[in-house]
């Protein structure tokens, strides 16, 4: 098992990494889709944060990861536990980060009646899927756009739910399953449907650094990773172990704050001056800019936080222009300058 | 062990000159780092012999597992041996290659035909040197550090996909020299001899140095020759340092960097750098130099304190000397020039924006997972076939009274029905294929900017409204002589907007070539399991004959020969005939494809988009 890179010695991705830091104080946003080159370090990113994040009380023996203080989002087996008078012990494990292997089935994915026990023993017994094991965790899911359009309809739908529902093969299930969907894509290599990309939370790009300087320290961290694993982490944990404590102290925070109406009219106003439709692209402006004030300590959501989560909340809705051949991210620089006054593009 | 003979053990004190034996070498020393080769086109006596060179000099016990590209991910990951499950009535597990190739060498010929999965599953385990298995009552992890080696047999428009080649470091052309030197090494003597050379550099690959200033300069040339990926530099650092290893250094020194950018760099070479400035820069703008503590006990560069979280990163030191960096620089870009392979400078010197991902990678996923379900049929639930579990059962049932009953296992229930391989039925879908739209542009004379740019708006629509993602779309330009793909069959607006960006017009028109070129590729789309739909775009005045002679007369002849060939295909076309009233020529060549004839004088990209979504639906209905 080769060890997990620390999230703090990510060099640059700054977008990425925020991106990632939002939906863990807050995985109400929605998933993150990350379109970007090869080897620009997407997978590290999203490995390397559920590495750092503090592991989670589950319930002891639970199949589905199921945690012990969720009250009614319980598998149909705690749930009975429960009604059986039966207190499971609860153990600490760390956040699942489950790959999304390209080809996988239906039936890896939701799962599946176990067909080796049932043809064996005449058992009824499920096997659960991959969404069961991405429960509380993220679901890493390599070249999103080449993934079958009903597959991605079912992970969309189990994101949005929190839970997942089997009807086949004469079993009937359904257990929580709530996960960061984060997707990565190539936009050469085909395009994601309008429709898919809208119900991601947030979209970023990520780019090899054109910084020579930057390329430079990404290569000796990686390199300094590589050869002494131990010595390379037991630098960065003091890094993240802080990061870790804002995530712990953002996800407190979030519930005391609330949006102004101000802020709310702004978001709004934004959304309609970009023409993206439905209500996605205003709620994801909200929830984000809350969590990014929750992230920073702040009291109040302000338009700068606003202002600074703009782009990767909407790029991946507008509708594409084949007139306008700017990049959807100017032209949600441009939207938000015009609207508010140049009060500086985000970097 | 023979005794060696003075002079093989001599000849091993040199490292091999070409990259054939070379890398074997390399990939020997540093298998978990290096990834693994894409064999370029070799035959497979001497992918063989590579392959074997390779094992040989890893440590003994090095596996190697061959596996050829219709391999399916549960080969690869290992699962349920159904038979022995059956047999036993207890779960029992197969080993998958990856696991058994495990610090040993994998070997996939025809690897541009690599499935989807199978693909994944490779990449997963050069990623994390192991994989994981999904699966109840399976061990889930297993150890599989595989040095990988795919064999690169494409050919017309496949591609080996770019996710395999940018995991692995080498990419390796057998021929000439560099064949005839991996035959001599691997003569039983000069094999033997690098034995001790290989173990001992393995032993000191750890503790070889490198100093700031080749890093900076790999990073420099892989950023002057536009290759991006992260991967790529450090695969370059590695060669390095793997080098130095087998030259017995615990430095690395000029001469192993400037072979690690050659090896490493060159073969992913996206762009030429652009020619020295006249005065060094000092890319003031780029970075600024921040101020380092000139202590003796500095900490290492990747050792800083790391910033406080709430500080922007701050930009890392650079090297003082300048004109040393620019000098470590330059060098190497020159060895990775001299090292470009044969063609590809010009390649480089010609290549316009266009994307570097052309051509259809991997087969699509067999018709047992997609589509509609259309009952049951005779197999195996592996591959990811499903089980029909009804099917299986109703087939096992009449034959109940005659089996012996299965054999009961200690613990565990007896099963009540008998089930047998030859019972077991797996579901069957329909796939719906998609279809691709091949825009066939006439690119001659003087409306050809006009036609072109209508074209391409429609390309663009499409592909931009393209809500069922199954759809693709295609452009040929014929003018002049000849015809050329300018964009092959894709999805991705992006690339076609990329090479749509740059499109030359003038000449005459060789209306049968454009016919000929359509069906060609009319038939790849068919082979690849899509129905193609062809849009042809031109005034039909056809001025070249087939055999390149301009005439009018001959010229027509021939288109409609050609349109009668196309006819007899049974292709879906519309003819768009652009001329201003209509040409008596062009509607005869239609009638004659028969395709449906459209006459649109000013057509502009969405009137020919509305067209071709009603051309799409009428073909798809009436398929």
């Amino acid at each position: 098992m080769r060890p997990v890179y620390p999230f703090s010695a990510i060099v640059g991705q700054d977008e990425m990494k925020l991106a990632l830091l939002l939906v863990a104080i807050d995985p109400m946003i929605g998933g993150v889709m990350v379109f970007g080159d090869r080897g620009t370090g997407k997978s590290t990113a999203v490995r390397a944060l559920a590495g750092l994040l503090p592991p989670m009380k589950v319930v002891q023996g639970c199949k589905y990861g199921c945690d012990p203080n969720a009250g009614g989002a319980l598998c149909d087996e705690c749930v009975k536990r429960h009604a059986d008078g039966h207190h499971p012990r609860a153990v600490f494990a760390p956040v699942p980060v489950v790959d999304l292997p390209l080809g996988a089935t239906e039936d890896r994915v939701v799962g599946a009646l176990d067909l080796e026990r049932a043809l064996t023993t005449g058992e009824k017994a499920f096997e659960p899927g991959l969404l069961a094991r991405a429960h509380r965790g993220f679901l890493y899911v390599d070249e999103v756009n080449l993934l079958e359009d009903h597959l991605v309809d079912l992970l969309l739908d189990a994101a949005a739910t929190g839970e997942n529902v089997v009807e086949r093969e004469g079993v009937s299930v359904r257990h929580p399953s709530r996960f960061v969907l984060v997707g990565s894509g190539n936009p050469e290599e085909g395009e994601l449907r309008p429709q898919l990309l809208d119900r991601f939370g947030l979209a970023v790009d990520v780019k090899t650094p054109t910084v020579i300087a930057t390329r430079i320290d990404v290569i000796k961290r990686r390199d300094a990773f590589d050869r002494d694993p131990e010595a390379f982490l037991a630098h960065w944990h003091k890094a993240d172990a802080k990061v870790r404590k804002q995530i712990e102290k953002g996800r407190a925070r979030l519930d005391g704050l609330t949006v102004s109406d101000e802020v709310l009219e702004r978001a709004a106003a934004l959304c309609s001056a970009l023409g993206t439709d439905g209500l996605r692209g205003e709620l994801t402006l909200l929830r984000t800019s809350r969590a990014l004030a929750a992230f920073d300590g702040a009291d109040t959501v302000t338009l700068e936080h606003l202002r600074r989560i703009a782009a990767m909340a909407l790029r991946h809705r507008l509708r594409r222009n084949v007139l306008d051949d700017a990049g959807s991210t100017t032209r949600v620089e441009r939207a938000v300058a015009e609207l508010w006054g140049d009060v500086g593009t985000a970097a | 062990m023979s005794a060696l003979l003075p002079d093989a053990a001599a000849r091993a004190r040199e490292l091999p000159n070409t990259s054939g034996a070379l890398t074997a070498l390399l990939l020997a020393v540093d298998a978990g780092g290096l990834g693994g080769a894409v064999l370029d086109h070799p035959l497979h006596e001497q992918a063989r012999t590579y392959a074997l060179l390779v094992q040989g000099w890893l440590p003994a016990g090095a596996p190697m597992r061959r596996v050829p590209a219709s391999v399916t991910a549960d080969r690869l990951y290992g699962g349920v041996d159904l038979a022995a499950t059956l047999a036993t009535g207890k779960l029992v597990a197969e080993r998958g290659v990856l696991a058994g190739a495990d610090r040993g060498v994998l070997v996939v010929p025809m690897a541009e035909r690599l499935g989807v999965s199978a693909r994944t599953a490779i990449c997963e385990a050069l990623d994390h040197a192991e994989i994981q298995v999904a699966r109840d009552g399976i061990g889930d992890r297993h150890a599989a550090q595989v040095c990988a080696l795919l064999l690169d047999e494409s050919v017309d428009d496949e591609v080996l996909h770019p996710a395999l080649r940018d995991r692995l470091a080498f990419s390796v052309r057998l021929e000439g020299p560099v064949a005839e030197d991996v035959e001599a090494i691997a003569e039983m003597e000069l094999r033997t001899a690098y034995e001790p050379i290989v173990q001992q550099a393995r032993e000191r690959l750890a503790q070889v140095a490198v100093s700031e200033e080749w890093v900076t300069a790999l990073c420099q040339t892989a950023d002057a020759f536009g290759v991006d990926s992260v991967r790529a530099v450090l695969f370059a650092l590695r060669t390095a340092r793997a080098l130095a290893a087998l030259r017995g250094n615990s430095e690395v020194t000029e001469a192993d960097a400037e072979k690690a950018a050659a090896l490493v760099l060159a073969p992913r070479a996206t762009r030429l750098p652009p020619p020295p400035p006249e005065e060094p820069e000092t890319n003031e703008d780029e970075q600024q130099p921040q101020e380092q503590p000139e202590e003796p006990d500095a900490p290492p560069p990747q050792m800083e304190q790391p910033p406080e979280p709430d500080q922007p990163e701050q930009p890392p030191e650079s090297d003082d000397d300048n004109a040393q960096q620019q000098d470590s620089g330059e060098l190497l870009r020159e060895a990775v020039q001299a090292a470009l392979p044969p063609g590809m400078l010009e390649q480089l010197m010609q290549r316009s924006t266009a994307g570097t991902l052309a051509g259809r990678v991997g087969q699509e996923t067999p018709n047992l997972l997609r589509g509609r379900p259309r009952g049951a049929r005779s197999g195996l639930p592996r591959g990811g076939a499903r089980l029909h579990l009804l099917e299986t059962l109703r087939a096992a049932a009449p034959w109940q009274k005659v089996r012996p009953a299965p054999p009961s296992v200690a613990g565990v229930a007896r099963p009540r029905v008998a089930v047998r391989r030859e019972d077991f039925r797996i579901r069957r879908f329909i796939e719906k294929t998609g279809t691709t739209v091949l825009f066939v542009v006439d690119a001659s004379g003087s409306s050809a900017l006009y036609r072109l740019a209508e074209a391409k708006g429609a390309v663009e629509l499409l592909l931009a409204e393209t809500y069922a993602r199954r759809d693709r779309v295609s452009l040929i330009a014929f003018r002049g002589q000849g015809t050329e793909v300018l964009l092959p069959p894709t999805r991705a607006l992006a690339r076609a907007k990329k090479v749509l960006a740059a499109l030359p017009g003038g000449g005459g028109t060789p209306l049968a070539h454009a016919i000929d070129a359509a069906i060609e590729q009319a038939l790849g789309v068919r082979r690849g399991g899509s129905s193609p739909l062809v849009v042809m775009m031109t005034d039909g005045r056809a001025n070249i004959a087939r055999d390149g002679q301009p005439g009018r007369k001959q010229a027509e002849v021939d288109a409609l020969s050609a349109g009668a060939r196309f006819a007899a295909l049974h292709i879906p076309a519309l003819f768009v005939d652009t001329s201003p009233r209509g040409e008596v020529v062009a509607r005869r060549i239609a009638e004659a494809m028969k395709a449906r004839y459209v006459l649109l004088p000013s057509a502009d990209a969405k009137a020919l988009n509305g067209l071709v979504r009603t051309a799409i639906s009428m073909a798809e209905g009436g398929a």
